[in-house]
């Protein structure tokens, strides 16, 4: 492909598609400026690969699956940076907030303080809307990891309705149906 | 609270959330800029930068200011004539030392140096603007002006002909007689143009093709007298889409999709075949090539070793590149044999420099620019495993682009 014809495809694609990743980073990271830099190495790595990239409807996954990894490898160099010298990383990161003004800034608040696989799922699935096994592609993992990392992550935000007036308010009291925890397993 | 109802009060939150966030808008510049941060780093890591740059081997007693004797450039004016190409003889890489490269004649094709377009044994002239790439149409080119997204006709003293029209794509035949441009016609129509190359009426000099496309036309090249193959790429709220097509002036039938290939990147309308890529698998990276019939729509050949790319315009080779090249520049490029693959030659950029759109100057010589040490070279290459410059070197330009436009190859 000629020089011009890949940038004119590329800035098309990019202004297209620039916002929404950079609202999946945003979710992902909890940082504006963080995600910036995430989707502008993502959108970096993609040039790099732009000619072998033929599958265009595989992009937008091809794209997240650097970002996700590239908020990983930040993760790592952060902790790195900070001397942590142990190879077992802490599963929760630590999350300053605004004091909560209602039921959305609470549960925001729940989800930065979930570990980083699940909240990778939990935003791929619920705010993407993909599918497990597109989640499970993006992410390197097993669909049952998908389910179980999910599960986790919205078990935890149960037990933080009964802790948290703000998320428990306008709630009926806690009768799970069967086939609800039949889907959790 | 139900299973569905966290879903929905997660779906909310999440979105509500990221609904407040609008960044900094990024830049092709900014994107580009932070690729060539990370190719230079890879390439660190990879620990190119530390290797020896080696001569460039050419034969003894090779008259190597002699461009492409006895081989017939690509026709900038039709002066058809049919000489054998020579045998090809290398073994293993060429390494490319541009800087050291002996000199060789000046392109044997237009080339545009800003908007200096540079004409084989014509004087220069002038163009309006900077024009992206060229067709060499009548006296004078037609000129695609990215920026805008329009074609010009420009004549030989370097005079706009008409107006610009929507539609930046095109190809050329390769006897160098028919070209073929798009026109954006409204809505989703998009004429298919073929022309004559030795001038015509711009209002209706030309066969005319209206066909409803509902996505972008970017052609590969010629396949047959009036047969060209090009890629249509359909975006929509998913991302897009690329399926490559054949289609013909001379028939009446709808254009045909070409089910063995991802996408078209190399035709040739002596042979009737056409390159692309058969699979990519982006997380193994792993990408596989084929030489397709494009009549019959099946595979000659296939490698997973070279990404396919343009024809010579007899037919007879073809040029692969490494599959793991980045969109900044590829490594060198090969020279194959198109009936089958074998390699002919290969050529590899020294440690620090990188190559860029490697396009046929004629039947057996090969051009294309290279960036070394901070300095564009356009270098030349032959089947035969010889290199040399065919400019001097540039310092114009940027570091992902170099300074030259060249007229489009087949």
């Amino acid at each position: 492909m000629r020089t011009h014809d890949k940038d004119a495809e590329f800035e098309a694609y990019m202004a297209a598609r620039q916002p929404s990743l950079l609202r999946t980073a945003y979710l992902l990271s909890g940082d504006r400026h963080t995600a910036e830099d995430l989707v502008q190495t993502a959108l970096a790595k993609l040039y790099l690969s732009w000619d072998k990239v033929q599958q265009r409807e595989l992009l937008d996954g091809y794209v997240r699956r650097i970002i996700v990894n590239e908020h990983n490898s930040l993760w790592r160099r952060a902790w790195k940076k900070r001397e942590v010298s142990t190879d077992a990383l802490p599963d929760h990161q630590t999350v300053t907030h605004e004091p909560d003004d209602g039921r959305s800034a609470a549960l925001w608040d729940f989800v930065q303080t979930l570990p980083r696989k699940q909240r990778a799922v939990i935003v791929l699935r619920y705010y993407e809307d993909l599918s497990e096994a597109e989640t499970a592609d993006i992410l390197g993992i097993s669909v049952g990891t998908v389910k179980s990392q999910a599960s986790r992550a919205l078990a935890a935000m149960r037990s933080r309705v009964h802790d948290n007036p703000v998320l428990a308010q306008d709630r009926a009291p806690q009768t799970r149906p069967v086939q609800d925890r039949e889907e959790e397993r | 609270m139900s299973g569905y109802d966290d879903h929905d009060l997660l779906t909310t939150t999440l979105r509500d959330r990221a609904g407040d966030m609008d960044g900094h808008t990024l830049g092709l510049d900014d994107v580009k800029g932070r690729a060539r941060g990370i190719r230079r780093r890879r390439r660190a890591m990879t620990g190119a930068v530390a290797a020896a740059v080696l001569a460039v081997a050419v034969p003894v007693g090779l008259n190597v200011s002699d461009v492409d004797r006895g081989q017939q450039p690509l026709p900038t004016n039709p002066s058809p004539s049919v000489v054998e190409t020579p045998e090809p003889s290398p073994s293993g890489p060429v390494t490319i030392d541009a800087a050291a490269a002996p000199r060789g004649e000046d392109p044997a094709i237009l080339y545009a140096d800003g908007t200096t377009l540079h004409r084989p044994g014509q004087p220069d002239v002038e163009l309006p603007q900077q024009y992206s790439y060229l067709l060499p149409y009548a006296d004078g080119v037609m000129g695609f002006y990215g920026p805008d997204g329009t074609t010009t006709i420009v004549d030989g003293s370097g005079n706009a002909v008409g107006d610009p029209w929507p539609g930046i794509s095109g190809a050329v035949s390769s006897d160098g007689q028919s070209l073929a441009t798009v026109l954006y016609a409204g809505g989703s129509n998009v004429d298919t143009q073929l022309w004559p190359r030795a001038g015509a009426n711009p209002d209706e000099g030309y066969s005319s093709n209206v066909v409803a496309f509902d996505g972008d036309l970017q052609y590969a090249g010629f396949v047959g007298p009036e047969t060209v193959a090009y890629n249509l790429t359909v975006s929509n709220n998913q991302g897009a889409t690329q399926k490559p097509y054949v289609a013909s002036w001379s028939s009446n039938d709808e254009p045909r999709q070409l089910t063995s290939l991802m996408d078209v990147r190399g035709t040739n309308d002596v042979t009737g075949v056409v390159s692309g890529l058969t699979k990519v698998d982006y997380f193994k990276n792993e990408y596989c090539s084929a030489v397709v019939k494009a009549a019959s729509d099946t595979v000659v050949w296939e490698t997973c070793e070279y990404r396919l790319g343009r024809f010579s315009p007899d037919g007879k080779y073809v040029l692969g590149v490494d599959p793991q090249s980045d969109g900044i520049g590829t490594s060198g490029v090969t020279i194959l044999d198109a009936e089958n693959g074998d390699v002919v030659a290969e050529f590899e950029t020294a440690s620090r420099a990188f190559m860029q759109d490697a396009i046929w100057e004629s039947r057996s010589t090969v051009l294309a620019p290279v960036m070394q040490d901070g300095t564009w070279f356009l270098v030349r290459m032959r089947p035969d495993g010889t290199v040399e410059k065919a400019l001097e070197g540039s310092r114009d330009g940027y570091d992902d682009s170099s300074p030259w436009r060249f007229q489009l190859t087949p």
